[in-house]
């Protein structure tokens, strides 16, 4: 991460700069507002500490002047002052800087301020990430972004009624529903490593083809997980890599891509397998009509213990009504789907 | 506008009393510098370097009757300062930097004496700080600094 120090105060600057090196940070250090200005239209930084008294364009001027310009990046300020009062945080506050650093600073309140900035950037770039990801297997799917809008919110609603299970009380929680609805549109992100020709096959496809159209779990999970593993800080990836991973699994190990059976299966998976066949049962297909709801809540009633978990079962059918709600709000559109149906995979 | 007196001598209250001599916290600099004491004494001879300057400055300001100015510098002071825990001067810039903006002179001029008296008697007494030296860390940085500035 590139940190920006703007100060005429030298001797500030050396030692913000000294503790930020110290801390692992790449600085540098600009000793006006115009020459800080010109050093963030470069792009190299996302966190700004800028002094508030500066000769020419002060540290205010400078967080105007970032909030007026058009950006592909969110820039993290923290003012850095000795002006102390309300009065002075509301006016800092209000030329857009995120936090304020007293002058004379403290290295362990410098460290925990900048961890701040950089967990709110870390969620812009997360859900910029996941968002384009998402639309990218959705350009070549064919699909509208109503599957993967209700998709998350059919996994949101099962999360929540298991939450209240005693059995995944611990691990269903509130992160862990949200981080769910936020990856769970990637379920299907191997499909853009499908060719056309397979994946935009009109009518059945041949047994080899199903296989090369199975691979799609391994292809995504294998892409999500690079990406956990050249970003310790994308963690929530590791949700993302194991629902494209098994979400295809069955409860009785006859799914693919590994048989994996039971408990084996992470809980993600388990809840994306049933909003996701779901989803597919009561959308209209070239080659059917949408199933009703009622006729979807019996087939899924009758893949308890066999495709489903039957605890995730249960939770589907104590809050069914909720999915018929978020039918009527994302409307359906028709899908062009080409692979074989979730239900009978 | 208060109209109360600081001497050089009155050290504020969270001055701790081994520092009030000198005016200047080493351990609070030390602590700042993540207890890497030649960067601390570099820091600190940056800081000891520029006061002549400072003084230059604000009296030329005054003399110029440049009261902003007066309170752009006072107040840079009071920060340079502050980030070595040199708290005379920190407390003494800041009652130039509120005199300068509340605009009277006399009094601006008077505040103005008192901060570069303080600034003179700091650049004197950088030698002799070793006196002060309460710790390991201090004597360490002490030893480092005893070199001419």
């Amino acid at each position: 991460m590139n940190i920006l120090v703007a100060d005429d105060d030298v001797i500030t600057v050396q030692l913000l700069v000294n503790a930020l090196e110290q801390m692992g940070y790449s600085v540098t250090a600009a000793y006006d507002g115009e020459q800080a200005y010109d050093l963030i239209r470069t792009g190299r930084y996302r966190i700004l500490i800028t002094d508030w008294e500066m000769p020419g364009m002060n540290g205010l001027e400078l967080c105007e002047a970032i909030r007026q310009r058009r950006s592909d990046g969110y820039i993290y300020i923290i003012l850095l002052t000795s002006h102390t009062g309300v009065d002075s945080l509301v006016r800092g506050m209000e030329s857009g800087a995120d936090d304020f650093l007293t002058k004379p600073f403290q290295p362990a309140e410098l460290f925990v301020r900048i961890r701040s900035g950089e967990r709110i950037l870390n969620l812009e770039s997360r859900e910029t990430t996941i968002f384009a990801m998402a639309k990218l297997v959705e350009s070549r799917d064919q699909e509208t972004g109503g599957h993967l809008e209700r998709m998350r919110e059919y996994a949101r609603i099962l999360a929540e009624e298991l939450s209240h299970y005693p059995e995944f009380h611990d691990e269903v929680d509130g992160q862990y529903i949200d981080l769910l609805y936020l990856t769970t549109p990637l379920h299907d992100i191997g499909k853009v490593a499908i060719s056309d020709t397979i994946l935009l096959k009109p009518g059945p496809l041949t047994q080899e083809e199903i296989q090369i159209m199975r691979t799609h779990t391994i292809l995504g999970a294998q892409t999500l997980g690079e990406v956990c593993s050249q970003n310790s800080r994308a963690g929530y990836m590791s949700m993302a890599r194991d629902i494209a991973l098994t979400h295809h699994e069955w409860w009785n190990g006859n799914g693919y891509p590994f048989g994996l059976a039971g408990d084996k299966i992470p809980l993600c998976g388990r809840i994306t397998a049933v909003a996701d066949v779901y989803d597919a049962l009561t959308s209209k297909r070239t080659y059917k009509e949408a199933f009703s709801h009622e006729k979807a809540c019996g087939m899924i009633s009758q893949g308890s213990c066999t495709q489903f978990d039957p605890r995730i079962v249960h939770a589907f059918l104590n809050c069914h009504r909720k999915f018929l709600d978020v039918r009527a709000c994302v409307g359906e559109a028709l899908v062009e789907e080409r692979e074989l149906e979730p239900a009978l995979c | 506008m208060t109209t109360s007196t600081v001497t050089t001598d009155a050290a504020p209250n969270s001055v701790a009393p081994s520092m009030a001599a000198g005016g200047i916290d080493l351990q609070q600099l030390v602590r700042r510098c993540l207890g890497n004491l030649e960067f601390a004494d570099r820091v600190l001879t940056t800081f000891l370097n520029g006061l002549d300057i400072r003084v230059q400055e604000l009296e030329q300001a005054v003399e110029q009757r440049d009261l902003e100015r007066v309170w752009k510098l006072a107040h840079r002071l009071k920060g340079e300062a502050g980030n070595l825990g040199a708290m005379v001067i920190v407390d003494l810039a800041a009652r130039t930097d509120a005199a300068a903006r509340e605009g009277v002179e006399p009094a601006v001029v008077q505040r103005v004496r008192e901060l570069t008296d303080a600034c003179r008697n700091l650049r004197r007494d950088a030698f002799t700080f070793s006196s002060l030296a309460t710790t390991a860390h201090e004597a360490a940085l002490l030893a480092a600094f005893k070199r001419p500035v």
